[in-house]
């Protein structure tokens, strides 16, 4: 009975121990880290990553704000190194942030510079398609790009002197020569023609003078004659336009008088036929009068009883 | 005084004897007013224009105005008593003047010569206008030439011959007047129409 009391006993010691074991561990875990940080992806291709492990620092401004999380070659890209980071909530990571690979010169461990733009920005929260967490894009070291500038300084330097070792040839020294030989000569023949030139500049300047004058001359007679002409000009226009109101009432007057000789000539066509018509039944008239008094016996003693009417009876 | 007495008694005597062998005075002659009783037709449409109308022409025995009658085919003679008021062919031309008027169908229509220009002109002719009186009492029987003639181009647009006929109510001058008004009637009518349906 008492053997049995001390197992009851030993295991709940144990099943304490136990449950504080769990807790402990619980309480380990929460207070890591990794509760309190803001993950990012960065994919490194340019910069060798030698030195860099799990938990290497994450900085920005030289300051420690994260840590390395994870790392891994990306699957069928050889040089492209899939890296997570575990950044400080506090840490503002900007869009446009780049991450750089900085290495200790003396112990060789490697860190990753957090680089924000330098006007600042809103916070990275974009997740590209197919990611868990925002990408830092990768950047380039100032070490690089000193290595870099230096590296075209020397291609340039390289150039430069491959062109002016060419421009230094035996054929182009020699065309040179030939060159200054052929300036030379002009030199020297122009300065035996040196007098002749020098009349003929005088000549020109003498000619130009001359030119000049009798320029001066023209222009005066130009403006004589374009001051005649402008006159003759004006007297012409104003005889046109004279002329158009002229020719404009002639034509007026004759449209007029010619309505008017139309108008009297359809006049005296409808008198005419007129007159013509009454002249001819005056004619028949006459005739007919005429006939009557072919017999004077019906003026006499009126109608016959036979040249009577329809219905006509003498008294 | 007796030697000069006794001529002129003798005188007189023969010129009452002259006198007295001429006829006693004639019945009274009746005129009769050449009309147009209607009623009046309007024209389908009004033309544009002014129409001049020619007085209408006549041979001289219908410039005497007495009615006319014929009892034989051929032959025309005159009523002795009874007188239109004015000759027909004048009295046809005023009366078709007036009913062109009432009518519409010109714009304006003024007699030839009258001073005024016009695009149109109408010559018409009295062809014939009688009494028929071979069988009692006869028709009234009315022919008229007409001609429209487009005077500002010189050209003659129809020329067509109205003719009317209408029974005489009575077999004397009085029905024969009154059939000719009807006839007259029916020719004015024709031609306002037909003057509608010309061209030009």
């Amino acid at each position: 009975m008492e053997s049995e009391a001390r197992y009851v006993r030993i295991g709940l010691a144990t099943l304490a121990l136990i449950a504080l074991l769990v807790v402990g561990l619980v309480w380990l875990g929460g207070s890591s880290d990794d509760r309190h940080g803001k993950r990012y992806l960065t994919y490194f291709e340019k910069q060798s990553l030698e030195g860099l492990q799990i938990n290497s620092d994450v900085r920005m401004q030289g300051i420690k704000v994260g840590k390395v999380v994870d790392y891994s070659i990306v699957q069928g890209e050889a040089r492209k190194v899939r890296v997570l980071l575990q950044v400080d909530e506090r840490t503002p990571v900007l869009d446009g942030v780049q991450a750089v690979v900085a290495r200790h010169l003396v112990t060789g461990l490697a860190a990753i510079d957090l680089e924000n733009p330098a006007l600042g920005g809103s916070p990275l929260m974009r997740i590209p398609e197919g990611e868990l967490y925002p990408v830092i894009p990768e950047g380039v070291p100032k070490l690089t790009q000193v290595t870099d500038t230096l590296e075209e300084m020397g291609l340039a330097g390289q150039e430069a002197l491959y062109r002016f070792n060419s421009l230094l040839s035996d054929s182009n020294q020699a065309a040179l020569g030939e060159t200054l030989g052929n300036l030379n000569q002009i030199t020297g023949e122009l300065r035996q023609a040196m007098p002749e030139l020098r009349e003929a500049v005088a000549s020109a300047r003498r000619a130009a003078d001359r030119v000049d004058s009798l320029g001066g001359d023209a222009s005066v007679a130009m403006q004589a004659a374009s001051d005649r002409l402008g006159r003759l000009t004006d007297e012409t226009a104003a005889t046109l336009v004279v002329a158009r109101g002229t020719l404009e009432r002639v034509d007026r007057e004759a449209a007029g008088l010619s309505g008017q000789i139309r108008l009297t000539a359809d006049l005296a066509g409808q008198d005419i036929q007129s007159t013509a018509q009454s002249l001819r039944l005056a004619g028949d008239a006459l005739q007919e009068t005429g006939r009557a008094l072919a017999n004077p016996s019906r003026l006499l003693y009126g109608p016959s009883p036979e040249s009577l009417g329809p219905g006509e009876e003498m008294r | 005084m007796t030697k000069h007495l006794i001529p002129l008694l003798l005188l007189a005597a023969a010129w009452l004897a002259g006198c007295s062998a001429l006829p006693g005075p004639a019945r009274p002659s009746t005129h009769y007013v050449l009309t147009d009783p209607g009623p009046v037709v309007a024209a389908a449409a009004t033309r544009p224009g002014m129409l001049l109308l020619r007085e209408m022409d006549a041979s001289a025995f219908y410039q005497e105005p007495r009615l006319a009658y014929s009892r034989m085919p051929g032959t025309r003679a005159n009523y002795e008593f009874a007188y239109w008021t004015e000759q027909p062919a004048k009295r046809l031309t005023w009366l078709l003047r007036q009913r062109l008027e009432a009518a519409a169908a010109f714009a304006a229509v003024a007699p030839l010569a009258g001073g005024i220009i016009g695009e149109y002109q109408l010559n018409t002719r009295l062809i014939d206008f009688y009494h028929d009186a071979a069988e009692p009492p006869g028709m009234a029987l009315l022919l008229v030439e007409a001609e429209l003639v487009r005077r500002d181009r010189g050209t003659l647009l129809g020329r067509r011959i109205f003719v009317a006929q209408e029974p005489v109510p009575s077999y004397d001058a009085e029905g024969a007047a009154a059939a000719m008004n009807r006839a007259a009637t029916r020719v004015i009518d024709e031609i306002v129409v037909w003057l509608g349906e010309v061209n030009g």
